[in-house]
């Protein structure tokens, strides 16, 4: 301003029609200045996608963060095994983000290069509506973050469980396929065990009940252990030694005519694997040792590992307990003894269970099925309380089921299945299957249970109660027979 | 029937009190519970009232109370805690609260609480509390 009061510049207003005013000042000096910044900064744009990340957030991460442009980033897992879509998906915002439109995390992205990243708090903030919104996501602390996770229980829950599985997926970014996560001394064991299994190539046994997902963790074992080792799986109960041989052709010839070559055979149901078949198999471990690996899938607990089976015959002649609960050859257990992995069910996690719905419902919103990003509350405790007879497969088929079944972000108990939902404890123990079974056994005795009672009736008049059962006399007989033996 | 005598003994029976405003701890108890007694122990679940709790311990040297306790009611809980604690001392008392503060749980600690929760799948990780107090 000048003495007389006067403006020097007189400031110039130019009027611009509604239409015109579309863009806003030039970005490239705020751009300088973020880069600048200490403070990392990313955008997450309108389709999910990273569109920005400031120079501090290279500083943080340790790498050049165009290679992290255009990635999904959302629900915190990842859409594909590329190791830099989970540094992606981990720095998307927390569950409950999308309601509120802002939201705190401490954001924990898995280890890159093997070099572990040191966690951030992370305020996130989004601009715009629904259809363009655009997400920031500013690191620092912020003195309102606990006001702001304070009214909503279900929401602070739910952003700590988004906190168990990133830490989840930093630690055990190997071996992370959803059923190791989990905060129970089991699934710490089991993981434990997996990280020994992964850092090493030998005979490895799992032994989990049926829907544990033993298959995808051995995979991923297997991967993680013999990269660029060929796997060839066999179904053990459908296995005769000839059709093994069959089966393990290719294998077999490849092993004859290279003495480097190495493969693996992943045995699905080994314990149910006639032991005719089990004894070849392990004639070919013995015979093409060490290039010949095993990873056997099992049903039972590994009881008989300490305890083997019968005594071992010197003459190869095959032996079996009638009463053996677990059917594995002798020197297949020797084999197997090596390193056991044991999938504990999910109704012994009861701990681990919103940590594993969280988990699988993360993957089914990274790949687009769904809107909802969390579980109320009653949608838990039914999970909690569910027995889970089908186990981890079961727990994903249900989330599947109540992600396409929630309209909104939150799934609530009339999302989940009805077996699920009108589930009620302190009935029968659906933990409780029919196992082994005998259906002729089971009939014999509900056919003399029959006779008896007809006989009974018929005052032990077998003609008589021949008729009324409506068979001869000559089959009563012979049934009768039957049941004195 | 297989397996399951008409007569139980009643030293076997163990008592498990729910005292809450809702269904959530009682449906709980009833999935875990029966897994936190010794066997061949079994569990009589009782949803009761907070002041008819007392009344439903008498005579009892071992039972298990699991207090459900919000922000709207605390201090009254706390005194029913209290009580209790003086009253039926061999009594094992577990808290199920949401958002309490670690200066309350020192306070219920003291007041003779034996186990303080906040959800439903941490009842299962009582069972090795709960195996001792019953052996």
């Amino acid at each position: 301003m000048t003495g007389d009061g006067c403006l020097k510049h007189p400031p110039i207003f130019v009027y611009l029609h509604p239409v015109a005013m579309a863009s806003g000042t030039k970005i490239r000096s705020l751009s300088r200045l973020l880069d600048a910044s200490s403070a990392p900064l990313w955008v997450i744009g309108p389709k999910g996608t990273l569109i920005y990340l400031s120079a501090a957030v290279a500083r943080w991460l340790g790498i050049d963060v165009d290679v992290l442009l255009d990635r999904h980033c959302v629900a915190g897992t990842s859409i594909s095994d590329d190791p830099l879509d989970f540094v992606a998906a981990s720095l998307s915002p927390p569950p409950g983000f999308n309601e509120r439109g802002t939201a705190s995390l401490r954001v924990q992205p898995p280890p890159i290069d093997g070099r572990k990243v040191t966690p951030l708090d992370v305020r996130f903030v989004r601009a715009g509506t629904a259809s363009d919104s655009m997400t920031f996501a500013i690191g620092g602390q912020f003195d309102d973050a606990v006001a702001d996770t304070g009214g909503a229980t279900e929401v602070l829950q739910a952003v700590e469980l988004r906190k168990k599985l990133d830490a989840w997926r930093a630690h055990h970014a190997d071996i992370a396929t959803i059923a190791t996560a989990g905060v129970s001394s089991q699934a710490r064991r089991m993981r434990t065990k997996l990280s020994v299994a992964a850092s090493t190539r030998t005979h490895l046994a799992f032994f989990g009940p049926d829907g544990s997902g033993s298959l995808s963790i051995a995979m991923r074992v297997h991967q993680q252990s013999a990269p660029d080792e060929p796997l060839v799986r066999v179904e053990g109960p459908l296995m005769d030694p000839e059709l093994l041989d069959a089966t393990l052709m290719t294998t077999i010839n490849q092993l004859s005519e290279s003495k480097t070559t190495r493969v693996t055979v992943l045995v699905n149901e080994l314990d149910d694997m006639p032991i005719e078949a089990q004894h070849r198999l392990s004639e070919l471990l013995t015979t093409f040792a060490p290039r010949l690996r095993l990873i056997g899938l099992c049903t039972e607990q590994p009881r008989l590992l300490c305890e083997p089976l019968g005594e071992s015959n010197d003459d190869d002649t095959i032996s079996l307990e009638p009463e053996s609960t677990i059917g594995l050859h002798p020197k297949l257990i020797d084999v197997l003894s090596t390193l056991s992995v044991v999938i504990d069910s999910l109704a012994s996690r009861v701990e681990d269970i919103p940590v594993l719905a969280t988990a699988a419902l993360d993957t089914r919103r990274a790949s687009g099925d769904g809107n909802a990003e969390r579980f109320g509350r009653a949608a838990l405790d039914a999970l909690i309380v569910y027995p889970w007879p089908g186990n981890f497969e079961e727990l994903e088929s249900s989330v599947r089921h109540a992600i396409a079944a929630a309209p909104r972000e939150s799934i609530g108990l009339e999302h989940l299945p009805l077996a699920i939902r009108s589930f009620r404890p302190g009935h029968a123990d659906a933990t409780q299957r029919p196992a082994n079974i005998s259906l002729d056994e089971s009939v014999r005795r509900y056919e003399h249970k029959i006779i008896s009672e007809v006989l009974e009736a018929s005052d032990n008049n077998r003609a008589e109660a021949a008729r009324r059962l409506g068979i001869s006399r000559a089959r009563l007989l012979r049934k009768i027979d039957e049941m004195n033996q | 029937m297989s397996g399951i005598s008409p007569l139980i003994d009643p030293s076997l029976i163990q008592t498990w009190i729910v005292c809450e405003s809702d269904q959530r701890w009682m449906t709980a108890s009833r999935r875990f519970a029966t897994h936190l007694v010794p066997a061949p122990m079994t569990v009589n679940l009782v949803s009761a009232e907070p002041n008819l709790v007392r009344r439903l311990l008498i005579g009892k040297r071992k039972a298990v109370v699991l207090w459900e306790i919000d922000g709207s009611c605390a201090a009254r809980m706390y005194d029913l805690v209290a009580s209790t604690s003086l009253g039926a001392p061999g009594i094992l008392q577990i808290v199920a609260a949401n958002g309490i503060t670690p200066r309350d749980q020192m306070a219920l600690t003291e007041l003779g609480v034996g186990a303080i929760i906040s959800q439903p799948e941490q009842l299962p990780g009582l069972s090795n509390l709960c195996l001792r107090y019953f052996k």
